[in-house]
């Protein structure tokens, strides 16, 4: 088993400073070259993870480790070419094209005043291309479909070449047709090398793409390992507190539920 | 996430016309040239001699016409750029830090509360321009920082709502004590001045004026020109931005000193010219695309020509001056029509 490259270590956390704490004692590692699924009910504290793995929150005891080292010894620029985040849902309010839009992602790399280069441009239209976007790269990204436009947020990730890719919800607006499409270019990226963490609502979108699976209730840690041995009719019923029951199809898991 | 995109279906690459057509830098070079050039003839322009144009032969001859262009043509056209240029970028930078197109620039407490300091001066300490002026400064800032405070204290929802909501209330307050200045204003001498400046105009602008805002507006424009692709960042959420290496609150504070600290120093000499700030941004955004790093050297551009037009037309058109406020509302409301019935504004939320 090889070091962690993201280690939650006791980390309690609450947005309200005396209020219920949202995590508690939470530990969790998270191996390079994975792909994680964090299934839990509304509440469990999915995305509040994703932040503290983040570093937008900042646990009020405990620690966050990434590649060893403790979050807050990064510097900003670095955490940004470390990882990217494909967030819920990212309000895009002007009408840039995809290409100005995924040229963001390259601000990792440039300094504080600078602005995006020849290579940076070279970059963003590989990621564009990479996320099938290609022909579309010249368009709005205010006017693009539900599927493609979160393509583009993932291209604009993908521009900050990260090494963890945190994923919100990846798919929850998307129909069959983009679910499928995304899960592919997941797979694609761990292939090249790239960890992924991502929070998911429906168990089906975690069996089909992750090979590690944690299970959160109630701001704690109630599962996590392997896929096949975390997704199972009793681990679920116990997650979600109603009836699930696992059945395998083709090799693959699947939660039934009435 | 709301999506409430307006209906009309966009072309291939929206708002782009003249940015594909000649590229988005030789468009900026084009606009850039044109100010220069409108700069250079305004100077030329205005009821001495004739009621329009003043012959470039007559300048050399003629004293009296080499003092009038220097001494007041020249600070009152220098002022014109640095109010259009300060207010369509402050628009721009304001729109897009909050993610909301319809924001003008002096929305955060600072035009309201310029004129109220304007009208306490007016009113109780005595109209000579610097005092007007170092009063209008005064409050436009009190204003802002009143807004700031309010929105700290704020106890629910997220910042810009915050923000948004206490600079309303500020101004509201502020704008209630404009009226009850103007009730106690001596009907005779004082509220004919209130109610000018109130117009807002450059007639009486000297050197002394547009060297003492020079400094703040012309640092404030350098901030804001350096800082235009954090703008880009800055105008997504919060989250999204610091998961790309910056640190949202500290850069979107100085752009926001920025952008209010323009404002209040051009709105302290000017009074109240509304609209630039409002219309230019969108304009520039139409011809250039959102991108700051072209929409915001164009609205600049842009807002500084539209001023020193329309000042053109204050000086010439009547006999009288015309308060440059009336005509930049009147056209910017024009071009908004316009822009409402030709192309949907395009804007989430």
């Amino acid at each position: 088993m090889s070091a962690p490259l993201l280690e939650f270590e006791r980390v309690t956390f609450g947005y309200q400073p005396h209020g219920a704490p949202v995590l508690r004692a939470l530990s969790l590692g998270i191996e390079p070259g994975t792909i994680t699924a964090i299934l839990g009910p509304n509440g469990a504290g999915k995305t509040t993870l994703l932040h503290l793995a983040l570093g937008w929150l900042v646990p009020h005891s405990g620690q966050v480790r990434l590649d060893g080292r403790a979050l807050g010894s990064y510097s900003r620029r670095d955490l940004g070419q470390w990882m990217a985040l494909v967030p819920q849902s990212e309000r895009i309010p002007f009408e840039y094209s995809i290409l100005e839009y995924v040229l963001l992602g390259r601000t990792p790399y440039l300094a504080p005043l600078d602005m995006p280069g020849a290579k940076d441009c070279r970059i963003g239209e590989q990621v564009i291309e990479q996320v099938g976007l290609g022909p579309l790269s010249a368009r709005a990204v205010t006017t693009l479909s539900g599927g493609e436009r979160q393509l583009a947020v993932v291209a604009r990730a993908l521009a900050q070449q990260p090494r963890l890719l945190l994923l919100d919800e990846p798919t929850s607006h998307l129909d069959l047709a983009n679910r499928v499409r995304i899960l592919k270019l997941l797979r694609e990226l761990s292939a090249q090398g790239v960890t992924l963490l991502l929070t998911t609502h429906e168990p089906d979108i975690a069996a089909a793409i992750a090979t590690q699976l944690v299970l959160m209730r109630a701001g704690q840690v109630y599962q996590a390992g392997p896929l096949s041995q975390a997704f199972t009719t009793q681990h679920l019923t116990a997650t979600y507190g109603v009836p699930v029951h696992v059945a395998q199809v083709d090799g693959r898991r699947i939660a039934l539920w009435t | 996430m709301s999506q409430s995109k307006t209906a009309v279906p966009a072309p291939a690459a929206p708002g782009r016309g003249l940015a594909t057509r000649l590229g988005p830098l030789s468009g900026l070079t084009w606009i850039a040239l044109a100010l220069v050039v409108a700069f250079g003839l305004s100077l030329f322009v205005g009821r001495y001699p004739g009621s329009v144009l003043l012959s470039p032969q007559r300048l050399l001859a003629d004293e009296l016409a080499q003092r009038l262009v220097w001494n007041l043509r020249l600070p009152r056209l220098l002022t014109a750029l640095m109010l259009g240029m300060s207010l369509s970028a402050a628009g721009c930078v304001f729109q897009m830090l909050f993610g909301n197109p319809l924001v003008e620039p002096g929305f955060l407490g600072v035009s309201q509360g310029a004129a109220f300091g304007a009208a306490l001066s007016i009113v109780y300490l005595g109209s000579a321009a610097w005092l007007v002026q170092g009063l209008a400064a005064l409050f436009a800032l009190l204003g802002l920082a009143l807004s700031f405070l309010l929105a700290r204290r704020t106890r629910f929802g997220g910042w810009v709502l915050r923000l948004v909501l206490a600079g309303i209330a500020v101004s509201a307050l502020f704008s209630a004590g404009v009226g009850v200045l103007k009730y106690v204003a001596d009907p005779l001498r004082q509220l004919p001045e209130i109610t000018f400046w109130l117009l807002g105009a450059l007639s009486s602008i000297t050197w002394a004026q547009a060297r003492s805002i020079a400094p703040v507006v012309l640092a404030a424009l350098v901030v804001m020109y350096r800082m235009r692709w954090r703008l880009n960042l800055l105008s997504l959420d919060d989250v999204t931005a610091f998961s790309l290496g910056v640190a949202p609150g500290r850069e979107r504070a100085l752009l926001l000193t920025a952008a209010a600290a323009a404002t209040a120093a051009v709105v302290s000499v000017s009074g109240m010219v509304g609209w630039i700030g409002l219309i230019v941004p969108h304009i520039a955004r139409r011809l250039f695309g959102a991108d700051a790093r072209y929409a915001l050297p164009a609205a600049m551009c842009m807002g500084g020509l539209f001023a020193v037009l329309c000042d053109d037309v204050a000086r010439t058109l009547l006999a009288g001056e015309i308060p440059l406020g009336i005509l930049t509302s009147l056209f910017g409301a024009l071009f908004f029509l316009a822009m409402l019935a030709t192309r949907n504004i395009r804007a989430e939320r």
